[in-house]
């Protein structure tokens, strides 16, 4: 459209060139004016043509919603308006003044004088003409009075005599007769035509100014009657020529030129105004509607960079950053198309980069998550107001609750009130509330609900601020205490048997050897006494190395040798040597894995368990033990039952301990050795009363292989 | 107006176009033909006849005031051929020029350079329309064994005028003075 436009242009501004020159007095144009009118004309249609498509693709471009389309309206009207205003302007004085100048050429005053001059040379040629007229009849007279014959010559004299230049004579048919001139060598008189000799014939003089062909001057013409008598002719024709004064012809001239351009003027003068009134207009409208087109580009460039950008905001708008704008332009827009480019790509980076931080961070709360995850110590992290952030899986195991039952929730919302849990809470926020910028470290007993636990919390500040978020650590250190009291009760145990055995020995020798030495000399009464004091001697020393053997038992327990081990078989073969004393009823599962255990110590194990139930089974009116077997998901589970009185409520906490013991005789080891065993195998004891009285106590042994994992 | 689609623009357009093209011009009635036919004179064929002039108010005014008035005389031969287009002869054209003096209040009409003086409008119209014996044909231009198809046309050539009253006669149908092509059949 531009090149169209361009060349509109190029075509109009030569069309107005030729008009500019043909109204200029130029021959060659004079001819093709029309023409050049209608080109003109034509090239505004066509330009008017050319915006009104404009103006319709664009009212379709702002009705199809496209962005920049009213920029580019809007654009294109102050441009429009730009060019209209000063374009109107001029032509409205360009037009005014021209038809006032045109107006100020024609005065009445000017035409009158005109016309005054050419009246008074047409009375001084007429004056001429009469005077000639006379002049010519006089001389026709005197000719009549001639012979025919003397006429012609006596022409010459007569010409002279009246002072005018050319004299000739003619026959009724205008048939030259004979002429004398003033000049010598002069040409042929002209020769007169049908009008004048008819004229001549009627006995009516004729005459004539006439301008010479070459426009030097003027002559005057008469012709009049010459009357004879004769045979022949009755009449003769007398032609007198005289030249205009000079002066007087020029000035003549000169006035008739001068009236006739004037008249011309004056008649083209609606003409004039037209031409120029049309000029002016033409070229208004196609340089008027030239800028209206080319500002109609004009704006649809100017908003094209614009209509980039849009395109490229609202890619951005969908998160596509990769929408380059291709920068055409140097000046501001370019500009600023290019700073959309950078911004765009800066925001892309920025993206890119949030996002790697954010994997960053998402990889080290991974980590970090792991981390607290597979720590065997429970972490907590806490809100300044005491509000807990995280529990991480130990601390919720240790605390026997589910995480989410403890996170998102103040820490004196942590279980019901009354509970262990919220004791333990309450303690928690008392020492965080004592102590808000420095660590704190405490032991508890926490009753959890499957054991009691003994718990070492430590509370710190996260940051050395003024209002410090807080991290608890809580450790389960119910293992440790427990195997340092083991360790410390087989230390005793260790000495005990080492102290108390070595002399045993010797009492039990001695007072054998007092029996020996003293039972025959002594009387009976004496004796018996001896007797028996000795006796009660040797059993007590042999009780005591009953109990003296236990302990280092329960010190010296010998590493398990692990190997595949069948349960059942083993359950039945101990049951076995129960059958005559107290029978134990069996309620084994069958197709039992093997279980990894060392022989011996299961089988002390259970005869341990079994002697126990036994014991209290003392004073029971209907005694019953049952052994059963179960697969679990740790392994085999056995449990050993019994109805008696079932284990006291305040000796729970201390049931795996050395001495303790229900029984007047029992060296209280019974279960701590068993314990130990289980400890050893890596399986778990659980001791309770059964709901209907009697001690249950079950003991779930692994699979061969199953710690291996 | 947005609803127009492009055909439709044009096709509006284009009618506009035609609508303007479409001739408003009646024939001026100021020239009209008297008489026309051949005479042969030795092997020349002369035109003889004549046309009518009659000048409108505008064009007498005119050359009273000293305009000079140009027309043109054609004459045109074609031979009719039932096959094909017809064949031109000849055409001929003569410029005649009309003037007036005011000084001398006399009429002049130059015909193919040669000036004729009248006294009367009248006088010199009746001159500057008559075809004076024109030589339009030889005698070798034309057979006698075919029919020719003959047409003269005089009219006032605007083009010869002083610009202004150019536009003027652009404008106005006044200045408008034309015989058309007047047609007859001739066999010699």
């Amino acid at each position: 459209m531009i090149y169209l436009l361009l060349g509109g242009l190029f075509v109009g501004g030569g069309l107005i060139a030729l008009l500019s020159l043909a109204a200029a007095d130029t021959a060659l144009f004079a001819e093709n004016f029309p023409l050049l009118l209608y080109l003109n004309a034509g090239a505004v249609v066509a330009l008017l043509l050319l915006i009104s498509y404009q103006i319709l693709l664009l009212r379709r471009r702002i009705h199809a919603g496209i962005f920049g389309a009213k920029l580019t309206a809007r654009l294109t009207r102050m441009f429009a308006l730009m060019a209209l205003w000063p374009g109107l302007v001029v032509y409205a004085v360009s037009v005014q003044f021209v038809l006032r100048s045109i107006e100020t050429w024609f005065d009445v005053r000017i035409e009158r004088a005109l016309e005054g001059g050419l009246a008074l040379g047409q009375s001084a040629l007429q004056y001429l003409e009469r005077d000639l007229v006379k002049k010519a009849e006089t001389m026709a007279q005197q000719l009549a009075d001639q012979a025919i014959a003397a006429q012609l010559d006596r022409l010459n004299e007569l010409r002279e005599a009246a002072g005018i230049q050319e004299a000739a004579l003619f026959g009724t048919d205008g048939r030259l007769l004979g002429f004398a001139s003033g000049d010598k060598g002069g040409l042929a008189p002209p020769v007169l035509d049908q009008g004048a000799l008819w004229q001549v014939r009627m006995q009516q003089p004729w005459s004539r100014v006439e301008v010479l062909a070459d426009s030097t001057g003027m002559v005057v013409r008469v012709a009049v009657p010459v009357n004879i008598v004769t045979m022949v002719d009755s009449l003769r024709i007398l032609q007198v020529i005289q030249p205009v004064p000079l002066n007087l012809a020029e000035s003549a001239m000169q006035v008739e030129a001068a009236r006739r351009q004037y008249q011309e003027l004056a008649v083209s003068r609606v003409g004039l105004k037209r031409l120029y009134g049309l000029s002016l207009t033409l070229t208004l409208a196609i340089a008027l509607f030239t800028a209206i087109a080319l500002a109609f580009i004009l704006s649809t460039r100017l908003a094209a960079p614009l209509r980039a950008l849009a395109r490229g905001t609202r890619a951005v708008a969908r998160g596509d950053f990769s929408q380059v704008q291709a920068v055409t332009s140097r000046d501001e827009l370019g500009l600023l198309t290019q700073s959309f480019n950078r911004m765009t790509q800066q925001l892309a980076e920025a993206r890119s980069a949030a996002e790697a931080h954010h994997d960053s961070l998402l990889q080290a709360k991974a980590y970090l998550e792991g981390v607290l995850a597979r720590l065997t110590t429970g972490v907590v992290t806490l809100d300044h107001d005491l509000s807990v952030r995280i529990v991480n899986p130990a601390a919720a195991a240790i605390l026997g609750r589910e995480r989410s039952e403890l996170t998102g929730r103040p820490i004196e919302q942590w279980g019901d009130l009354d509970t262990p849990l919220n004791h333990l809470a309450l303690a928690i926020r008392e020492h965080f509330q004592r102590m808000p910028l420095s660590s704190w470290q405490g032991q508890w007993e926490y009753q959890r609900a499957d054991a009691q636990r003994i718990l070492v919390l430590r509370g710190a500040p996260l940051t050395a601020d003024e209002s410090p978020d807080y991290v608890l650590v809580i450790d389960d250190v119910t293992q440790l205490v427990q195997a340092q009291r083991d360790a410390a009760w087989g230390e005793v145990a260790r000495r005990l048997a080492h102290e108390i055995k070595n002399p045993l020995t010797p009492i039990q020798l001695s007072a054998e050897r007092l029996q020996v030495k003293l039972a025959d000399r002594l009387d009976e009464a004496s004796r018996a006494t001896l007797v028996r004091s000795t006796e009660t001697i040797i059993n007590q020393v042999a009780a005591l190395k009953g109990l003296v053997d236990a302990f280092s038992q329960y010190a010296k327990l010998p590493a398990p040798r692990i190997e595949p081990l069948d349960l059942n078989a083993l359950i039945k073969e101990v049951a076995v040597l129960y059958e005559g004393h107290r029978p134990v009823s069996l309620n084994l599962a069958e197709g039992l894995p093997p279980v990894a255990g060392d022989p011996a110590l299961i089988r002390q194990l259970l005869h341990n368990l079994l002697k126990n139930a036994d014991e209290a089974l003392v004073d029971v009116a209907e005694p019953r033990v049952e052994v059963a077997t179960r697969r679990v998901e740790a392994g085999v589970e056995m449990c050993v039952a019994d109805n008696g009185p079932g284990f006291p409520e305040q000796l729970f906490n201390r049931l795996f301990e050395p001495y303790a013991t229900t029984k007047a005789k029992g060296t209280g080891l019974g279960l701590a050795v068993v314990r130990k065993i289980v400890e050893e195998h890596h399986g778990v004891i659980e001791v309770r009363n059964a709901e209907g009285g009697g001690a249950r106590v079950c003991v779930t042994l692994p699979l061969l292989g199953q710690n291996d994992e | 107006m947005h609803a127009w689609s492009r055909r439709r623009f044009v096709a509006v357009v284009l009618l506009g176009a035609l609508t303007a093209s479409l001739p408003t011009v009646t024939p001026a009635e100021g020239i009209a033909l008297l008489r026309a036919d051949l005479e042969l004179h030795g092997e020349i064929w002369q035109l003889i006849g004549g046309f009518d002039i009659q000048l409108s108010s505008t064009l007498e005014d005119a050359l009273h005031r000293g305009v000079q008035l140009t027309f043109v005389q054609v004459f045109k031969a074609q031979r009719p051929r039932s096959f094909w287009f017809a064949e031109d002869i000849a055409e001929v054209t003569r410029v005649i020029r009309l003037s007036y003096n005011a000084l001398l209040k006399q009429y002049y009409a130059t015909v193919s350079g040669h000036t004729t003086t009248h006294a009367s409008l009248q006088e010199l119209l009746e001159h500057a329309g008559d075809f004076n014996d024109w030589a339009v044909l030889h005698q070798s231009q034309v057979s006698r064994k075919h029919t020719y198809v003959l047409a003269v046309r005089m009219y006032l050539d605007t083009a010869q005028l002083p610009k202004p009253l150019q536009v003027n006669a652009v404008a106005s149908q006044r200045w408008q003075l034309d015989s058309g092509w007047r047609e007859w059949n001739f066999r010699p």
